[in-house]
């Protein structure tokens, strides 16, 4: 009996490592650690200023989703073409939009529009690391901790975009993040956190949190810094909690095939911030 | 009549005094995790108070080093009640535990278990279901909001441990997985992995020392590193 078990395992282990999507390495660990991705982030930042969108209103819109899983992209490019219709400034990717091996990588590339015709921002998810994934996010889109900012003609609003993939935002992350919130929060209006693992786990699910000692960590900080909306993906169901003063919004997987697929609409309209969580069905 | 519940309860208080057995617990943590801004060291101590089966636990935990803005010492309050089993060869523990995590001057985490543990010669098994809530404290004239708490949904409990020669033993070697330790419950899917070790030097005092391994969760695929703590104490059986 004992000697079967073991055979099926092995069997178990073996047929995972034909699979496309499998891959023992980065199923157990990222290739980097979060720091070096931290590192890397900054020299890039360093050459590529932050984005300031200026607009001539004060009403604007940002189209936002997360956990496309490429595969195919029907649901993305539906995505991406009502942001456009929409006339948002912006659309923010916020993380396992690809498995992370390189054929996927290429795919989701050809996916995403032109700056021209629409403004994408991206983030890094734990499926994006995969394959070592984050070669493939670094080459194509470059850091994946930045801010962007919104210039209508009477405020000022920041945008942050973290690194969450690993499952923790890391020490270095979490510095500069506080450092950022301290020197800047001030001159803005609303101030919004993008990032990949969704914060407070509001329900029975496999996928991971952060520590509870790094959400203690964040909703202090969201407190302190009146941060008004979190935007998260990775556990691919929808959830809104509102805690002080910051909405923590999880958004749907837009992932073909599913039926409840959605994406958020961040809405900015005279001095309020609001969000609408929307599906396609 | 008066006399005879005092002579009753004379009886019951020296029945207790023989029969109660009362233990401390002092241990050091030194660590570093990805939220903690570098080493932080502390320092828990507790107290427990066993008659027959039944036992009364109550834990406090002091920052003696704390790098984060949450500016602390006072950190944590544990308060367990636990009732043994004995069973052929095994041993039932089943607790009911509340624990709280003074973060800061204004969040507040609360905790609440159901907890069973199983003790064979060998091993220890732990299941149970914790509830926690996270509350930003009142603070006069600042931070007044209405949504003051998020409550999580039940979350699993569990542990698994080896060790090497049978509990009981003068010293001792083992190795586990959970996600509880002392003032913290992960969520389920945030195992830590941890090697400890005994030593009994006196039939009443008993020396150990532990390595705690976190990583940003098992279940999210290409997890980075987390933390890594060390702990050192010793517990007096006083009686």
């Amino acid at each position: 009996m004992e000697h079967k078990i073991k055979f099926l395992f092995l069997l178990i282990i073996l047929g995972f490592q034909g699979c496309d999507y499998f891959e023992m390495r980065g199923f157990v660990a990222a290739y980097e650690t979060v720091d070096e991705r931290f590192d890397q982030s900054m020299e890039w930042n360093e050459t590529h200023p932050f984005k300031t969108i200026s607009i001539n209103s004060e009403d604007y819109k940002i189209y936002a989703m997360g956990d496309s899983h490429l595969g195919t992209a029907d649901n993305l490019n539906i995505f991406f073409n009502s942001a456009k219709n929409d006339q948002a400034i912006a659309t923010v990717m916020v993380g396992d939009m690809s498995t992370g091996s390189v054929e996927n990588y290429l795919f989701l590339k050809q996916n995403i529009p032109d700056p021209d015709s629409l403004l994408t921002f991206q983030l890094v998810g734990n499926h994006d690391l995969y394959f070592h994934g984050w070669l493939q996010f670094y080459q194509m889109f470059g850091s994946g901790i930045y801010y962007f900012t919104v210039q209508t003609p009477n405020a000022k609003d920041l945008y942050i975009c973290l690194d969450s993939g690993g499952g923790t935002l890391g020490t270095k992350q979490f510095e500069w993040l506080n450092e950022l919130l301290q020197a800047h929060r001030d001159e803005y209006r609303h101030c919004v956190i993008f990032s990949h693992v969704n914060i407070f786990r509001i329900r029975n699910t496999l996928s991971t949190n952060p520590y509870p000692g790094e959400v203690m960590a964040l909703s202090q900080l969201c407190l302190e810094y009146n941060i008004n909306m979190v935007i998260n993906g990775h556990d691919h169901i929808q959830n809104v909690v509102q805690f002080g003063p910051t909405t923590f919004i999880t958004m749907d997987a837009l992932q073909d095939g599913l039926d409840y697929a959605g994406y958020t609409i961040i809405t900015s309209q005279g001095d309020s911030l609001s969000y609408q969580n929307l599906n396609f069905q | 009549m008066f006399k005879f519940f005092v002579l009753v309860f004379a009886c019951f208080l020296f029945v207790i005094k023989m029969e109660a057995q009362y233990r401390l617990q002092n241990h050091f943590d030194v660590g570093k995790t990805k939220s903690s801004n570098g080493f932080y060291l502390s320092n828990s101590s507790y107290f427990d108070y066993t008659l027959k089966n039944t036992t009364f636990k109550i834990g406090a935990r002091v920052d003696l080093i704390e790098q984060t803005s949450f500016n602390r010492f006072f950190s944590g309050l544990d308060i367990l009640v636990n009732q043994k089993f004995p069973l052929k060869k095994m041993e039932l523990n089943l607790s009911v535990e509340y624990f709280m995590n003074l973060y800061s001057q204004w969040i507040t985490e609360n905790n609440g278990a159901i907890l069973g543990i199983l003790k064979t010669k060998h091993f220890e098994w732990l299941a149970g279901l914790h509830f926690r809530n996270i509350h930003f404290n009142k603070i006069e004239n600042e931070l007044n909001f209405n949504n003051r708490n998020i409550y999580e949904l039940w979350n699993l409990v569990y542990g698994i441990k080896y060790n090497l020669k049978p509990i009981d033993s003068k010293w001792n070697i083992g190795i586990g997985i959970t996600n509880k330790d002392y003032f913290v419950i992960n969520q389920a899917s945030n195992p830590m992995i941890y090697l400890d070790g005994k030593y009994k030097i006196k039939s009443q005092l008993t020396l150990f020392a532990e390595m705690w391994l976190l990583k940003a969760g098992v279940m999210n695929i290409s997890a980075n590193y987390y933390g890594l703590f060390l702990r050192a104490g010793v517990l007096w059986n006083i009686k």
